[in-house]
């Protein structure tokens, strides 16, 4: 447990104490003019939620969910260069510098920039090791298989092959204990990106129907990454699953949830993430244990 | 039925009146009642100085301690409630009235009468608590290390540092629980052990805090730069000066609260 700001209550803007912290600044630390006393020396870590970074040649860089990107200059100069607010994907820099800016209209103003002590530990550089880095996802990607990075993936979904995107999941449950597997891939290569998942909770909050709503939510939350990795926009998948309750609960209910409901954290999350999904969502209850009725077993089980 | 209370009314919890906003004026008015009442109790009996002795140290002294370690009363409230006790007990035990409250609380040792002041109670047992629970990781233990953290970034100082004076730690925090034994144990000299800490961005950065206090900056004004501070949400020089490390930032210079200016904690 560690509060930070958000553990104390919110301030209102002081309305007469601004002189007294600027004459104490002043007395304090600041020499001429706002120049400092002492100049403080190079950044000791890196800070993964800071956003700017330089590079010695001048260039600016914006830092954002791991996603690197370049912008271009529009006054050089060694005193605040300013630089377009519209950005460019681009490679990681080499020895970025953490710098500090602001907006001034259409564009940004860089006020500095300083080494870091050690070299830092760069943001991933591959969709893998991004999910892998996310703390709050790790009881998720425990066990993913990833084809061509999600590149393949990434193809199918802004190809407008959209049909052909198949998202499926299948949950089980066995003596107070649930997994799931699922598999997002298309009708030609069925997965470019499959997983296996152990059921978050105790035992006595496992069932079947917590099972496939794990399932749905490992695919909503995988993909949303994919999204935001790669910035993908638009896209359609249709996701199939056995479990026509956790489907029905999934997609048909909301937006509101009662606090009692069952699952209630879960269908929260998957409600949460298919609001905020970068592509639309269909989906379709696949008949489970088909091998158990007939021998004709379609793209789908 | 919920019974819907303001935020300074106090309701009873497990023999204990709390309030939301912190104010123990039921807690103290229910510890006055409950002394006046035990010594009109034993006024009107007639016992020996013995047994006066064991009704002072197994009831009412049993009583007022036992919701002392969720309270924060000052020594002055302890003193008031002990007042009429010891109106009726010191001569009942054959003891002047106006006997030196020193000696009253002093040990047998030093020729005292051993009793223990309600005030030193309280916060012994919640130093007592706040070591077991933090050791253990308990939820209580939890909330005292989450309270104690938030203590230490109003205050704005090192907590691996010694802190600055009482009377600064009380003006610049918010009373709790954890901001009274804080100060209690600075008062006393005593140093309590913890993982809290803060680490600076910089070389040769500094918290903002420590910087105005050593500059020998008044109280008053130390507690205008702290609401500044507060609102801004900086803890260090480091998060006020922009990137090379040689000027204020205009958003710390004109009190705009930004993302630029926020201490990532």
């Amino acid at each position: 447990m560690m509060p930070g700001w958000a553990g104390l209550a919110s301030r209102l803007r002081p309305t007469s104490s601004w002189t007294i912290w600027r004459k104490c600044l002043t007395q304090a630390f600041l020499g001429r003019g706002r120049r400092l006393k002492f100049s403080l020396g190079r950044w000791l870590r890196w800070d993964d939620s800071w956003p700017w970074y330089c590079t010695s040649d001048g260039s600016l860089y914006s830092l954002q969910d791991g996603v690197w990107n370049s912008h271009h200059p529009v006054i050089r100069r060694n005193r605040l260069p300013t630089f377009k607010v519209t950005a460019n994907v681009c490679d990681p820099p080499e020895h970025p510098r953490r710098a500090t800016t602001y907006r001034k209209g259409y564009s940004i103003v860089c006020t500095g920039s300083d080494a870091f002590l050690s070299v830092p530990c760069l943001p991933p550089v591959s969709f893998s090791s991004y999910l892998h880095n996310l703390p709050s996802l790790q009881w998720c990607v425990e066990s993913l298989e990833i084809v061509n990075e999600g590149l393949d993936l990434l193809d199918s979904l802004c190809t407008g092959a959209s049909a052909l995107v198949m998202a499926v999941s299948n949950g089980s449950f066995k003596d107070t204990f649930g997994t799931v597997a699922w598999t997002i891939g298309t009708e030609t290569q069925e997965c470019l990106i499959a997983g296996r998942v152990v059921c978050p909770g105790g035992q006595s909050d496992q069932s079947s129907y917590q099972s496939e709503l794990t399932g749905i939510y490992a695919l909503l939350t995988i993909t949303h990454h994919l999204c935001k990795y790669y910035i993908i926009v638009d896209g359609q998948i249709e996701l199939g699953c056995d479990g026509l309750s956790a489907l029905e609960t999934a997609f048909d209910k909301g937006p509101f949830l009662q606090s009692d409901f069952p699952d209630y954290d879960l269908v929260g999350a998957i409600y949460h993430l298919r609001k905020i999904s970068a592509v639309s969502w269909t989906y379709r209850h696949v008949k489970g244990h088909q091998d158990d009725h007939s021998s004709d077993l379609d793209n789908w089980a | 039925v919920i019974k819907r209370l303001e935020p300074y009314e106090a309701y009873e919890t497990l023999g204990v009146f709390l309030a939301p906003d912190g104010n123990l004026g039921a807690q103290i008015q229910k510890m006055k009642k409950a002394a006046v009442k035990w010594a009109d109790n034993l006024c009107t009996g007639s016992i020996s100085n013995n047994e006066v002795w064991v009704a002072l140290q197994s009831t009412i002294l049993r009583t007022l301690a036992y919701p002392l370690p969720a309270l924060r009363l000052t020594k002055k409230d302890c003193e008031e409630i002990m007042a009429p006790i010891f109106q009726y007990c010191l001569p009942a035990l054959g003891v002047c009235r106006h006997f030196p409250q020193k000696l009253v609380y002093s040990m047998l040792d030093y020729l005292g009468l051993n009793i223990q002041h309600l005030f030193y109670l309280q916060e012994i047992a919640r130093i007592k608590d706040i070591i077991l629970h933090t050791f253990n990781d308990t939820l209580m233990g939890r909330l005292y290390r989450a309270s104690m953290e938030l203590f230490f970034l109003e205050l704005g100082i090192s907590p691996e540092k010694q802190g600055p004076p009482p009377s600064v730690m009380s003006l610049l925090t918010t009373p709790s629980l954890v901001q009274s034994t804080l100060i209690f144990l600075a008062q006393h000299n005593i140093v309590l052990k913890h993982s809290i800490c803060y680490l600076p961005q910089r070389e040769h950065d500094l918290f903002i805090m420590e910087g105005l206090i050593s500059a020998n900056i008044s109280l008053n004004d130390l507690l205008a730069c702290n609401h500044c501070r507060m609102y801004l949400q900086v803890a260090f020089l480091s998060d006020i000066v922009t990137g090379d490390g040689l000027l204020l930032l205009d958003d710390a210079w004109l009190g705009r609260a930004s993302l630029q200016t926020k201490t990532n904690l």
